[in-house]
């Protein structure tokens, strides 16, 4: 069975229609990379996922789960499903520590010897144990974005949304950032991730998907997509952006 | 300070250390040369003499000192009692101005109504108008106290200018901050009170103690409804000895509480621009 199933997705804020009648599946594991041009509509998908926006139809089956009927708790949702954004993850007021232990101490009701523990871990994972005391704006764009990773990681979440974590960074910095993504994937998390970095995608991804307009026009594994495209505005995307590289 | 193993400053640090003593030997001089004039200066007035008798009289400073004191304890008492219900009152109209859900609506209008009556009308008439409408209801005491009703009148006013400063403190919050919040499984209770709320506080501290200072200071109006506070108390002193000293008197204990949290207000101001600019 496909972890993350989506049907006929659909949402317009007001007139505009951002997400066209979406489709596609994920297996577990997987990593699935979304492309396309600015305000085609990936962070909108993305935030319908995590029910953060209300959809306005469609299914959304977590497990053969329908968690996109009315009335599904969004938060029972989200405790399976972690997202990082771009910008702004990290609570400014609360040492890295904190930041990764509040959700597991207030939400899972975890002990704070537990919550701390695995927040540790995780920190020593990512390479970051002697930052735990440190506040957000004392850290690297690189380090926070880690972080950020690391506290949705810190929920255990069954499938992790990653919208455009690397486009706010300084280009030396986007490296180690996609580098925990590929870690994490070795280790089997199931992945959506917004991006600009066609290379990554191409390299990393099980499957690319192409936006286009609030369309999603052509999904299929990276080698098809960015070699031989169906169809002719993913083409076209394609050749803008790599000669622009 | 004489540390031996400083090194030694170069040519420029020493340029700029001594621009900066040059700088406070005139700052010191000038103010010197400016309070030295006001000194001897104010006493050649011709109205001097007559001024100096009723208002810095310090016999009747001295006689009146203790009885001001001792109502300026009142206002202090006041202030404690308003100022905190005027936070959680403040806190809790924002929260009712920010509703979204239409079944909550009705809230919704009754702060934004209540918000733009209390912001528009004078204080002291709101003083008035509360502390002598309500207990002209015919109220049996203590329900028809002065203190009491004065004191709401207050506590409207100054949670209804609260409220929007708690308002645009929330608002100044990047909406990532709610996304993120609420992506981890927080509810939007749990957002509030762990993420959103403890950023505002401290972004809006340095208003709240504006707010807080300019009350302790009209904590005085009361005293035009009826409570022996300190201001009511020198009227009286004033009509006793006929002189205008006991107004001084007042002002000095005012000036007492006032500059030093005029003080702190400033440093807190000063600490959290110092955060931003990190
Ligand atoms: N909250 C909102 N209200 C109204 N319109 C919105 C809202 N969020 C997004 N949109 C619109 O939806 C469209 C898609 O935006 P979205 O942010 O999903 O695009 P994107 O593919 O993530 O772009 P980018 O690469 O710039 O991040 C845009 O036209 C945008 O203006
Ligand atoms: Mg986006």
């Amino acid at each position: 069975m496909s972890k993350l199933v989506v049907k006929n997705l659909r949402k317009s804020f007001g007139h505009n229609e951002v997400c066209k009648n979406i489709s596609f599946e994920v297996q577990k594991s997987e990593l699935l990379c979304l492309i396309g041009g600015s305000g085609s509509g990936k962070s909108t998908l993305l935030r319908c996922l995590n029910l953060l926006e209300h959809i306005d139809d469609g299914e959304i089956l977590l497990d053969g789960e329908d968690v996109s009927i009315p009335g599904f708790d969004p938060e029972l949702l989200r405790r399976r499903m972690g997202m990082v954004f771009q910008s702004y993850n990290l609570f400014p007021h609360m040492s890295v520590l904190q930041n990764l232990t509040l959700a597991q101490t207030k939400i899972k009701k975890l002990s704070a010897q537990t919550a701390q523990d695995k927040a540790m871990a995780l920190l020593e994972q990512f390479g970051l144990e002697e930052k735990a005391h440190t506040y957000p704006d004392k850290l690297s764009g690189g380090q926070q974005q880690r972080i950020a990773i690391a506290r949705a990681l810190a929920m255990d979440p069954e499938i992790l949304l990653l919208d455009e974590v690397t486009s706010a960074l300084d280009p030396e910095l986007v490296g180690e950032v996609l580098q925990v993504i590929k870690s994490l994937k070795k280790q089997g998390m199931t992945m959506i991730l917004a991006t600009h970095e066609m290379g990554f995608a191409r390299s990393a991804a099980d499957q690319v998907a192409f936006l286009y307009g609030g369309e999603l026009v052509e999904i299929a594994p990276p080698e098809k997509i960015f070699t031989n495209p169906e169809n002719a505005k993913t083409r076209q995307f394609l050749s803008r952006v790599l000669d622009a590289n | 300070m004489g540390n031996k193993d400083q090194p030694p400053l170069t040519r420029r640090a020493a340029y700029e250390a001594g621009l900066r003593k040059r700088g406070i030997n005139i700052a010191l001089f000038s103010s010197a040369v400016f309070f030295l004039a006001v000194y001897f200066l104010i006493p050649l007035a011709p109205g001097w003499p007559a001024v100096k008798q009723s208002f810095f009289n310090w016999d009747i400073l001295q006689t009146s000192f203790p009885k001001l004191l001792s109502a300026f304890k009142l206002d202090l008492l006041l202030f404690a009692l308003c100022a905190p219900l005027i936070l959680i009152l403040g806190l809790v109209v924002a929260l009712m101005r920010n509703i979204t859900s239409p079944s909550l609506f009705p809230l919704k209008i009754v702060a934004i109504v209540f918000i733009d009556l209390f912001r528009a009308v004078p204080v002291i008439l709101t003083i008035y108008i509360i502390g002598f409408g309500i207990p002209g209801l015919g109220l049996f005491p203590p329900y028809n106290s002065p203190y009491l009703w004065g004191s709401l009148a207050l506590i409207l006013t100054y949670a209804a200018y609260m409220a929007e400063v708690y308002r645009s403190g929330i608002e100044s919050i990047h909406k990532s901050q709610v996304s993120a919040a609420q992506s981890l499984g927080f509810s939007k209770w749990q957002t509030l009170r762990y993420i959103i709320l403890p950023q505002t506080v401290s972004r809006i501290m340095p208003t709240i103690m504006n707010f807080m200072i300019s009350l302790q200071k009209d904590v005085a109006l009361l005293s035009f409804i009826g409570p022996i506070e300190v201001l009511r108390q020198a009227n009286v002193l004033k009509s006793l000895y006929g002189n205008f000293t006991p107004y001084i008197g007042a002002a000095i204990l005012f000036l007492c509480i006032t500059i030093p949290a005029t003080r702190l207000a400033d440093y807190m101001i000063a600490k959290e621009q110092k955060r931003k600019d990190a």
